[in-house]
């Protein structure tokens, strides 16, 4: 498969991974809840922690989404698979973190 | 002239400005460009404007609710490759199914919808129940349904449709595209559940307040999966209507329409910060939106240079949209 084929088909896989990249990075130096958490929602015990955890998980997702990417080369059902059990991972994670943190 | 009354004129303006300028531009290509204000124009503008106005009503529901969906644009994509893979001609070499009978179009519609239904439900139970942030949540879809549709169709593009498909597209009941109608029974339907109906009331609780909305016994979690169950039913219908158009899918199809969807529908006035917007919102953005793309086209612009026209316009519709949000609180 040639490298252009290759960009061309894992471009937008990439540019996810771009995204979660800044987005958890940018969480976990400014530990600006308000920039995933919407308005008038349930108040935060701790919003710099709440952040931390979101840069944390969003990485996690981003990560996860590069490993789709490089399998979706060799084996399409196991990038799929990776990707979906990322994801619930990624849910039960988020689920954990607004427990623990929402008043 | 009275300080209140100019600031009002001057707000009235920024506010609308996309509208106001997207309305000279038309004029004026109207007035330079031949055949742009005739019957057979403004026709094929509205069978355009019929797909994205159907996932511009679905993607309302969700940023009504200070949501987003980014997963808009895949579910096209596979709506119309499962409605492409159900309708193929029995003669046709590539068919998918290649025993199987070409099913009744209604049919598939309603299998269409259902199975897009399904995913759009598990991205609200993300939402609501597990709390992900929608950008998040429908980001993550988006990745699924990619990877799924591409498992799917082996990442081959369709075609060798039935006539019945096609005729979708190409047939007309009083002189008006079925496209076009499909579009306004979808508005009408949409305006009746935002308007007449509890779910709608809702709707615009949870986009105003979710705290007080849930306070005051709004069924918070279950409306948003319903949010976004329905947006993601409209946006398989989509995919269905733009198969029929294009007479062929692909993996491809419907890349990029959810930022268009979501700057039509802030250009009409639904707010991205939640709690505003009606289906005339939708209905503005969408017109605007096609209307722009084709004086552009009439105007003799690049086709490359009309992305970045596009792109110019999803900026300040949105930007605009904040700095309402701002100016108000």
């Amino acid at each position: 498969m040639k490298i252009e084929t290759m960009i061309q088909q894992a471009g937008l896989p990439l540019l996810i991974v771009a995204v979660c990249m800044y987005y958890g990075i940018r969480l976990l130096v400014t530990q600006d809840a308000a920039l995933i958490r919407g308005r008038d929602k349930k108040p935060l015990k701790d919003e710099k922690a709440y952040a931390r955890g979101g840069g944390k998980i969003i990485l996690f997702l981003g990560a996860g989404t590069l490993l789709m990417t490089v399998l979706s080369f060799i084996n399409i059902y196991a990038a799929v698979g990776e990707l979906v059990l990322c994801i619930v991972i990624m849910g039960i994670a988020w689920k954990r973190l607004a427990d623990r943190y929402e008043k | 002239m009275d300080k209140t009354k100019k600031k009002q004129i001057t707000d009235f303006l920024i506010n609308n400005g996309v509208i106001i300028v997207m309305f000279v531009l038309v004029f004026y290509t109207g007035l330079t460009a031949d055949n742009f204000f005739t019957s057979g124009n403004l026709l094929n503008t509205l069978m355009n404007m019929s797909a994205r106005l159907v996932i511009a009503l679905g993607i309302a529901g969700c940023v009504i609710t200070a949501g987003c969906d980014l997963s808009a644009g895949r579910m096209i994509g596979f709506g119309a490759c499962i409605a492409g893979v159900l309708l193929q001609r029995m003669d046709y070499s590539g068919k998918f199914f290649p025993n199987m009978e070409p099913m009744n179009i209604f049919l598939v519609v309603l299998i269409v919808m259902v199975i897009c239904g399904i995913f759009g439900s598990i991205t609200g139970f993300f939402i609501a129940y597990l709390s992900v942030p929608p950008f998040i949540a429908t980001l993550a879809m988006m990745e699924i349904i990619l990877g799924i549709n591409m498992i799917f169709t082996n990442a081959t593009p369709l075609g060798g449709y039935v006539t019945e498909y096609t005729n979708v597209a190409t047939g007309r009941f009083l002189g008006i595209s079925y496209l076009i109608w499909i579009a306004v029974i979808v508005a009408a339907i949409t305006w009746f559940i935002f308007n007449m109906t509890r779910h709608g009331k809702y709707m615009y609780a949870i986009g105003g307040n979710p705290q007080a909305a849930e306070v005051a016994g709004v069924p918070v979690k279950m409306t948003l999966i319903l949010i976004y169950m329905k947006a993601a039913m409209m946006y398989g219908l989509a995919g269905f209507m733009l198969g029929a158009k294009a007479g062929g899918a692909s993996v491809a199809l419907g890349l990029g329409y959810e930022m268009e969807a979501i700057a039509a529908c802030t250009i009409g006035g639904v707010s991205v910060t939640g709690g505003r917007g009606r289906v005339s919102s939708a209905v503005i953005g969408v017109a605007v939106f096609e209307l722009l793309k084709v004086a552009l086209q009439y105007l003799g612009m690049d086709a490359n240079a009309q992305w970045i026209a596009i792109g110019v316009v999803i900026f300040i519709a949105i930007s605009l949209d904040i700095r309402k949000y701002i100016a108000k609180k």
